[in-house]
């Protein structure tokens, strides 16, 4: 019985192995012939066109490039295979492939998912992106972040605004930077149901905004010296500032008094 | 003097020599073969659970790593839950069908191996599943595996001094374990926690390499007929005192399981960056008490009695329970975990040991334990549940305190409901003189 489980699970890993491999065959393949073919209907399908794509990498070095590729394989594996039958193959292909991909580079365009989330000095590892709350025009509104925890024991997820990260696709080690101090990251609510309000932390406007209950306790609160030079100051959410300012007042009240008599000796010293 | 190579027990000789040194029941003068045996098992339980460690919520952080998406982690993980619920009973069956114990705790191991293999080497879909179908069933079949394994090897009068040791090597190894991966997700990456872990199935192999060949030997006819045998296995989990130790185990669960997550997840928001360390102690320190108590609670058991042991660490749940709704500086949340150690002590040792009792040499030793492992994953699985829907709707410490009030109800059951299992020692034989007979019907 358990010999049958390991082998099966040996068969999967094989399986599984072998279907990866096709994957880059089918990426490598299209484009050996260049006229393209028209499809059957005469209708050009709007989704082809490329009015979206911005100017980050011209259009012409991605098809010199597929070329040589997409003629080597066929060349090395049959130099006399039928050429009936590969033609329509390819034709069906080259349909999909090579007027609407562009190659963006990681350094352009990169995976968030997983990615380590930094502080705003770079250092402070806070946890990662593991999911994006996007509006109805597909912007990113927020981000979800996990973090803190012990091996996934736990951890605490947040929804943080878009605006509050800042990328670089480019720096490997701290790809994503969050302007946020931890005791934001730990004052801010917990997110938790997806089918909830997500309570997000917001940066702060240029404008104090006209939130009422606290004002006072801001201004008393000490100067922010926690905000990033280069950012906006931040107003973090309501229970932020509360938690912050409590004990901000203490160290004025209690005064040295029970220190007294050590004084005194002092000053028969 | 016993034979020295013989691994069984032979429980009546064992007994007979108990009444002589009445502090410890069963204890008779160690063999080598014995001792080595009893140093595999020792061996066995460290390295068994410094692999289980890796898996576990740690399988989120790595493919939330590896970039996927809370749904595809989610399901995942359920199919890992669902799979080790439903091959409970059948893999206490398999076990109990398999003459050699050890075997089938090394398919396990190698099971295990393969299934973290899975994950650190091609963690699609596919393979994520497959590992964690793999590593439910194969869990299923270790931790039986292990106590049948004991309990050949020590004899049922030795039994709760063994699982004593087995508690204490295993909390060793969970300790190890954890600051081992700990290490290498924080220092190398979040994957070469899964190699790790397959590296260390191979001590593990090793330590079953120690033990011989063991059979668990058994009372019950092997010729029996289909029917027989269904009718045994209904006398065994119809035993009223299986269902009652069920019922108070799954309890314990529901009352336990959720409390370490809250507790963390409240360490991760009230403390700083330090939050990691303080979760770390809270996983560790239980796992010095079991290391330093469960000897002296499995001879506890053995000397007066399953129920005292059992009250013991199921009143710890309320109190603890308890606490951490009032507490709320970090050092001392983790000086409350002192408590978790207590309770997981005697529960490591009881749930093995009172099964033993009802249903040890009855053939359907493994069934019996598979059943109240089925019981222990209803109370874990519903008890995040329950706790999360708590917490949303009443806060975190109305939380504790309905997890206090589950536990307050597990120690009155077994206050009030639940027998001595322990073997009468007053009447010669520990084992035979079990007041359950099973017979094939005729």
């Amino acid at each position: 019985m358990m010999r049958l489980v390991v082998s099966v699970a040996l068969a999967l890993v094989l399986g599984v192995g072998a279907n990866a491999d096709p994957l880059p065959d089918g990426v490598a393949a299209p484009g050996a012939p260049d006229a393209p073919v028209q499809p059957d209907k005469s209708q050009p399908p709007p989704v082809m066109e490329q009015h979206d794509v911005p100017p980050v990498a011209p259009p012409d070095p991605p098809a010199q490039e597929a070329k040589p590729d997409a003629e080597k394989p066929s060349a090395e594996a049959s130099p006399q295979a039928p050429e009936e039958q590969q033609a329509p193959k390819d034709e069906a292909r080259k349909d999909e492939a090579p007027k609407n991909v562009q190659p963006v580079a990681p350094s352009q365009a990169f995976s968030i998912l997983g990615k380590k989330v930094h502080g705003p000095d770079g250092k402070d590892a806070y946890g990662s992106i593991i999911d994006v709350l996007v509006d109805d025009q597909g912007q990113p509104r927020a981000a979800i972040i996990d973090f803190g925890g012990f091996l996934g024991v736990g951890s605490r997820k947040i929804a943080v605004d878009w605006q509050l990260l800042k990328f670089n696709p480019a720096d490997q080690a701290v790809p994503v930077m969050l302007d946020l101090d931890r005791g934001q990251i730990q004052a801010a609510p917990e997110y938790k149901d997806p089918t909830q309000p997500a309570e997000v932390v917001e940066p702060a406007l240029v404008e104090i905004p006209p939130v009422s209950p606290v004002p006072d306790i801001v201004e008393t609160q000490p100067p922010p010296d926690t905000v990033p030079a280069d950012g906006p100051p931040l107003a973090p959410p309501i229970v932020v500032p509360r938690s912050i300012a409590a004990p901000a007042p203490l160290p004025l009240i209690p005064p040295p008094d029970p220190a007294a008599p050590p004084n005194a000796d002092k000053h028969a010293d | 003097m016993l034979t020295s190579t013989r691994i069984d027990p032979a429980p009546s000789e064992a007994a007979g020599r108990h009444e002589e040194t009445a502090a410890l029941p069963g204890m008779k003068p160690p063999g080598a073969g014995e001792r080595r045996a009893g140093f595999g098992l020792d061996l066995l339980n460290l390295w068994v659970a410094n692999i289980q460690t890796g898996f576990g919520p740690f399988v989120a952080v790595y493919l939330t790593s590896r970039g996927w998406t809370q749904t595809a982690i989610g399901l995942a993980l359920s199919m890992g839950t669902l799979t080790a619920m439903a091959s409970q009973l059948p893999a206490g069956a398999l076990v109990d069908a398999m003459r050699s114990k050890n075997r089938i705790a090394a398919l396990s191991i190698v099971a295990f191996a393969l299934s973290a293999l899975l994950f650190a080497v091609y963690p699609v879909p596919l393979s994520v599943f497959s590992a964690e179908i793999l590593h439910g069933f194969s869990s299923c079949t270790l931790g039986p595996a292990i106590a049948a394994l004991s309990l050949a090897i020590a004899g049922h009068a030795g039994l709760g001094r063994r699982l004593g040791r087995n508690a204490r090597f295993a909390s060793i190894g969970n300790g190890i374990g954890a600051a081992l991966m700990g290490a290498a997700g924080y220092y190398i990456s979040e994957r070469s926690v899964f190699f790790l872990t397959a590296a260390l199935t191979l001590p593990a192999i090793f330590a079953i390499r120690q033990l011989g060949h063991v059979e668990l030997p058994v009372r019950v006819r092997r010729d029996l007929k289909l029917g027989q045998k269904l009718h045994e296995v209904g006398l065994i989990l119809a035993d009223r005192r299986l269902l009652i130790f069920a019922g108070c185990a799954a309890l314990f669960t529901l009352s336990d399981a959720a409390m370490l997550p809250i507790v963390g997840g409240a360490l991760t928001k009230r403390a700083g960056a330090e939050a990691s360390l303080l979760i770390a102690a809270c996983i560790v320190l239980p796992q010095l008490v079991v290391a330093g108590l469960s000897p002296r609670m499995g001879t506890l058991a053995e000397t007066r009695g399953r129920r005292l042991v059992m009250l013991v660490g199921f009143a710890t749940l309320p109190v603890r329970a308890l606490l951490f709704a009032v507490v709320t500086d970090p050092i001392l949340v983790v000086a409350v975990q002192i408590l978790n150690g207590i309770a997981s002590a005697a529960f490591l040792i009881m749930v093995p040991l009172v099964t033993a009792d009802i249903a040890g040499r009855s053939g359907h030793f493994n069934l019996a334990l598979g059943f109240v492992g089925f019981t222990i994953g209803l109370g874990g699985v519903s008890s995040t549940t329950v706790a999360g829907w708590v917490t949303d709707h009443y806060g975190e410490a109305a939380t504790f305190v309905f997890l206090a009030a589950v536990g307050l109800l597990a120690t009155a059951v077994v206050w009030f409901f639940l027998p001595e299992t322990r073997p009468d020692p007053a009447e010669h034989g520990t084992v035979d003189s079990r007041k359950i007979e099973i017979r094939p019907k005729e």
